[in-house]
């Protein structure tokens, strides 16, 4: 039953989406090319920067990177800069997995939950869905750029030169290597950080409703951009802010360990809650 | 004009006594509430620090200037706080929750039939202009009331010392802001003018959803994908105009006195927020007088 509700996720929520899964492939192959820009800046003014060559790994860490640690001293410069882009990235991610379980529940979905007589499956085939919608946008956001990159002229390579951190407001003094890093980790854990924050968007919405949890999780994402901690579980996803790059990152095994307890106890309590919530006769649009 | 009168009253009405609104008001209270907290905190700290380290003349006056205006009403309310977090949440969240209140009631009006009863009522003119107006107010409404709060809140806790300009890294405005030079010479009409313009940013922000709501019924595209296109947006001008122009394009650094903008224009502005207000208002006018309701 369970492998039913998953095809059928699978092919209305995803293999249906197409439009959406265009729209990002095309919005992140754009902003992507904004790093070409800046390169054209850097070959004025830093040529230094470009002796080695520009890898697609560049482009990826520009598009994803977020912003380094912000200095927070009351009566000093702000040196805080928003990562913007950063932001369009995780706020898509979220905002791509967060109406298709409960446009389903409020159509289809009651029903199929009826004939199947288990709220469980539903409930189970709607993380795993998660999960894989999830990384689906990761992997088209990964392709756009580094399609953008391999576009003009970059290395395809998953080593990211130094200079990036320039991009990302890093401080030089904090980073771990003055030539490249190989950023196949960065990738996974921004990765994995994507998924666990769908899922607790997943059980939030739950029980708050969807609208609502967007809400409650734009903040929490734009206080974790502020602030550099654990607890703003958003951090793992910035490149800039870790412990790989930067010697005040964030450790990646407390992330891992952190994710999947966040990520278990949003799949158990939507579990416990699903059973015994009036699910039929509620609106969770 | 009697009729939309009451149909405004009654949509004021409907918004005040809508879950949504009040869920998002309650959240955004215990925002500001544990922000003025903290500023009261950051206050009591430099007092007592000021009271310990310069000593007092027989008068009863400071034998030393004491650095007390560094926290003053103005910088201690939402709206003026510099380098802390729960204002940028509320700056940069505020597309978000001022849509969730009421930007989607015409959709929901249109899937339960309630806009054709309106509409033959009042005229189509005059219900889609109401429904404009009802969903400005409440974009400004949702923002208006908790900065209100915050500013009341504030004021009870720490003193209105008139802002010095020798202390300007504590306040974090300068004059390259809109408001840069106004605030040191009037800076409580200078808090008062910034409310109007989030207020207006606020309500503007609102009548998007509504007027995309004309093109797609998906709830959560119409109120979300304006945001995540505002984002887009800010994104790209920023990586765009990076070392090349120092003019401030993000239409959220102009509303937030205190965020770490570049040169704030006044064209740029204008323009900003004339085209928020007046694009969606076009739409809403337009395809409503052609909607199909009866």
């Amino acid at each position: 039953m369970f492998i039913k509700f998953l095809d059928h996720d699978l092919r209305y929520g995803i293999g249906r989406a197409k439009k959406r899964l265009i729209v990002t492939f095309i919005m992140f192959f754009f902003l992507s090319i904004y790093h070409f820009w800046t390169l054209r800046i850097f070959e004025l003014t830093d040529p230094q920067y470009l002796e080695s060559p520009v890898t697609t790994a560049d482009y990826f860490l520009a598009l994803i990177g977020g912003c380094g640690k912000v200095n927070l001293i009351s009566g000093a410069e702000n040196d805080f800069v928003m990562p913007t882009m950063w932001f369009v990235f995780v706020l898509w991610m979220q905002f791509t997995s967060l109406y298709y379980p409960f446009a389903e529940l409020n159509g289809i979905g009651k029903q199929l939950m009826v004939l199947s007589g288990s709220r469980g499956n539903w409930w189970l085939s709607k993380c795993v869905w998660t999960i894989i919608n999830t990384i689906t946008n990761y992997l088209i956001v990964f392709a756009a750029s580094t399609i953008a990159g391999l576009c003009f002229g970059a290395k395809p390579s998953m080593q990211a030169n130094w200079y990036v951190s320039r991009e990302l407001y890093m401080k030089v003094d904090d980073l771990t290597s003055s030539t490249t890093w190989n950023i196949w980790s960065v990738f996974l854990m921004t990765g994995f950080t994507m998924i666990v924050l769908a899922l607790v968007q997943l059980i939030l919405s739950l029980i708050l409703k969807p609208v609502q949890s967007y809400f409650v999780l734009a903040g929490y994402l734009f206080a974790g951009a502020y602030i550099q901690n654990p607890v703003f579980f958003g951090n793992y996803a910035m490149g800039a802010r870790n412990a790989l790059l930067v010697s005040t990152g964030l450790t990646m095994p407390f992330g891992i360990l952190l994710g999947i307890w966040l990520a278990v106890l949003s799949i158990g309590i939507g579990y416990f809650v699903f059973q015994y919530r009036d699910i039929l006769g509620s609106d969770l649009s | 004009m009697k009729s939309l009168r009451h149909f405004l009253q009654n949509e004021l009405y409907n918004l005040f006594h809508s879950k949504s609104f009040l869920f998002v008001l309650l959240i955004l209270l215990l925002i500001v509430t544990a922000d003025d907290i903290l500023a009261y905190k950051s206050y009591k700290d430099n007092l007592q620090l000021t009271l310990t380290t310069v000593d007092l003349q027989a008068d009863g006056t400071f034998a030393e200037y004491p650095f007390l205006q560094i926290y003053t009403l103005y910088n201690s309310w939402i709206g003026g706080r510099a380098n802390e977090t729960l204002p940028m949440v509320f700056f940069y969240t505020m597309p978000v929750f001022v849509v969730i209140p009421y930007s989607w009631s015409y959709l929901a009006e249109e899937k339960n039939g309630y806009d054709r009863i309106m509409a033959s009522q009042l005229g189509k003119a005059s219900y889609f202009l109401g429904k404009y107006v009802s969903t400005f107010l409440s974009g400004a409404l949702t923002v208006l009331l908790p900065m209100l709060f915050s500013f009341l809140l504030a004021s009870c806790l720490v003193p209105a010392y008139r802002p010095d300009i020798n202390f300007a890294l504590y306040y974090q405005v300068s004059a390259t802001k809109l408001l840069g030079n106004l605030y040191y010479a009037h800076p409580l009409c200078t808090a008062f003018l910034n409310m109007l313009m989030i207020g207006i940013f606020a309500g503007a922000w609102a009548t998007i959803p509504l007027a995309l709501s004309f093109f797609e019924k998906n709830k959560f595209v119409v109120l979300f994908a304006p945001y995540l296109v505002l984002l887009y947006i800010i994104a790209s001008l920023q990586k765009a105009s990076v070392y090349r122009s120092f003019t401030e394009t993000s239409v959220l650094n102009y509303i937030w006195m205190t965020s770490s903008s570049s040169n704030q224009s006044i064209v740029v502005y204008t323009i900003m927020t004339v085209s928020l207000i007046l694009l969606p208002l076009a739409i809403v006018l337009e395809r409503g007088k052609n909607a199909d309701v009866y």
